[in-house]
């Protein structure tokens, strides 16, 4: 026969009748002779009685009404649903951003290199620099418009019948042979002055942080109305047309004009 | 034919089609064992209420993912038993315990009562003694450590089998077995002090 201690770990499962048949035959046999499993088995019986007979607790009447209203209050958000559970979500969400920043930054990359016109203009040598004190009456629009033609190079048309040029990438200007040199105001204050200019003139500063250096896009036939207004304030002292874009047939060129400010 | 209640299976495949009407039928169906199997694990009746309905809320919004693996009262059963164990630490992580005076009523839907059991024929002393026995159990499970709770009520009060709990609890039927062993001996000690 079992030991007690053998078969005090299966008296539960024998009250639940969960013992399988010839271990419960055992168990029920080592019972029926042991008073102390027995009496053991009578208290186990006692207590899960105990349980049994414990008072259902019923929900409250409004239990269904409660359970709709929080349906209806609780609906998920989409901060919910795009980040909750945290634990998984998050992880998963930063590693697939990272991937997509990682892939727009590769496709992105060789747009961010210099245009080929500009490229071409610096490697050309053919430098009309005129960035120096020399007052801008100096150099005549006849002038910068030769300076244009000898830049003239065809690049990918742009993508929208806005003025566009081939981009600097960024707030690093290129080496421009051509040049606008502005003294005596502020950086702030003359690029404000550009800006609306610009506007008025159907073109536009190329976007950034202001610095003492900056592109202005303008369609050709504006160039020389920029170059007299500009003129025209006490502070602009020279002018050159710095480069310029070949656009598809029937959009107008735009050029690009580099205004550098001086103390 | 009318008159047949709709079986659980069907009810969640008409929710899964948009049935409003079939996820309330559901509701009033199983809440009062959501709420009682909750309020076993928790005794107090606003955590119970909150946990029993929160269950249903997280039902209805997962109900396309219920493929019928199981039954649906054991999907109910492990939601109620896993926000229950939620609401325990939480209030555990704050300091308030779990405990149920010898003293105290037994809590029952319409406020606060003495233990009442099915009357078994005996006398007024044997009921008397039987009700202070169920105020003593009640107290002393409050005391037991959650696991042990959980499976005593699954088992006692839900009458699930141990293959059931295993379901509900996702662990073994040897885990599940043992488990209430030793639930029903800790209890069995405490009572022996009283």
């Amino acid at each position: 026969m079992s030991n007690c201690r053998d078969i005090e770990k299966d008296l539960s499962a024998l009250i639940d009748g969960e013992l399988p048949g010839e271990r419960q035959a055992e168990v029920i046999e080592h019972v029926d002779h042991c008073p102390q499993c027995s009496r053991r088995v009578a208290e186990l019986q006692k207590i899960v009685a105990g349980i049994t007979a414990l008072p259902a607790a019923q929900p409250p009447p409004q239990f269904l009404a409660d359970v709709r209203r929080k349906l209806r209050v609780d609906k998920p958000t989409w901060v919910d649903t795009l980040f909750r559970p945290v634990w998984w979500k998050l992880p998963l969400e930063a590693m697939a951003a990272i991937l997509v920043i990682a892939g727009i930054a590769i496709l992105v990359q060789p747009a961010q290199r210099p245009a080929p016109v500009l490229a071409k203009a610096e490697s050309a040598g053919r430098s009309a620099k005129i960035l120096s004190s020399e007052p801008a009456e100096k150099v005549s629009p006849a002038a910068a418009d030769r300076m244009l033609g000898v830049l003239q190079e065809p690049v990918s048309p742009p993508a929208a019948s806005q003025p566009q040029v081939a981009m600097t990438g960024g707030s690093k200007l290129p080496e421009l042979p051509e040049t606008l040199v502005i003294r005596g105001d502020s950086v702030v204050t003359v690029r404000l002055r550009v800006e609306n200019l610009a506007k008025e003139l159907d073109g536009r500063v190329e976007s950034g942080a202001p610095t003492n250096a900056f592109l202005v896009y303008l369609p050709q036939s504006k160039v020389a109305a920029f170059r007299t207004q500009v003129r025209g304030s006490k502070a602009a002292v020279s002018l050159a047309v710095a480069a310029k874009e070949v656009a598809p047939a029937k959009a107008e060129p735009v050029v690009g004009v580099k205004v550098v400010v001086e103390p | 034919m009318e008159g047949v209640e709709p079986a659980d299976r069907d009810l969640v495949a008409q929710c899964q089609n948009s049935d409003e009407a079939a996820f309330d039928t559901l509701v009033r169906r199983h809440q009062q064992r959501a709420f009682n199997v909750a309020y076993q694990l928790l005794r107090n009746r606003e955590d119970a209420t909150e946990v029993a309905q929160d269950a249903f809320v997280r039902i209805y919004r997962n109900i396309e993912s219920f493929r019928g693996e199981c039954e649906f009262t054991t999907w109910l059963h492990q939601i109620v038993v896993n926000l229950a164990h939620n609401k325990h630490r939480w209030w555990q992580r704050r300091g308030r315990a779990l405990t149920v005076s010898l003293d105290a009523p037994v809590e029952t839907a319409d406020g606060s009562m003495a233990g009442q059991t099915p009357t078994t024929g005996g006398g007024p002393d044997d009921e008397a003694a039987k009700a202070e026995f169920i105020q003593t159990l009640s107290a002393k499970m409050a005391a037991l450590p959650v696991q042990f709770r959980e499976v005593l009520v699954l088992r006692n009060v839900e009458n699930l089998s141990y293959e059931e709990i295993a379901g509900v609890m996702k662990c073994t039927v040897g885990t599940v077995k043992s488990r209430i062993a030793r639930a029903r001996d800790a209890l069995r000690e405490s009572l022996k002090h009283e």
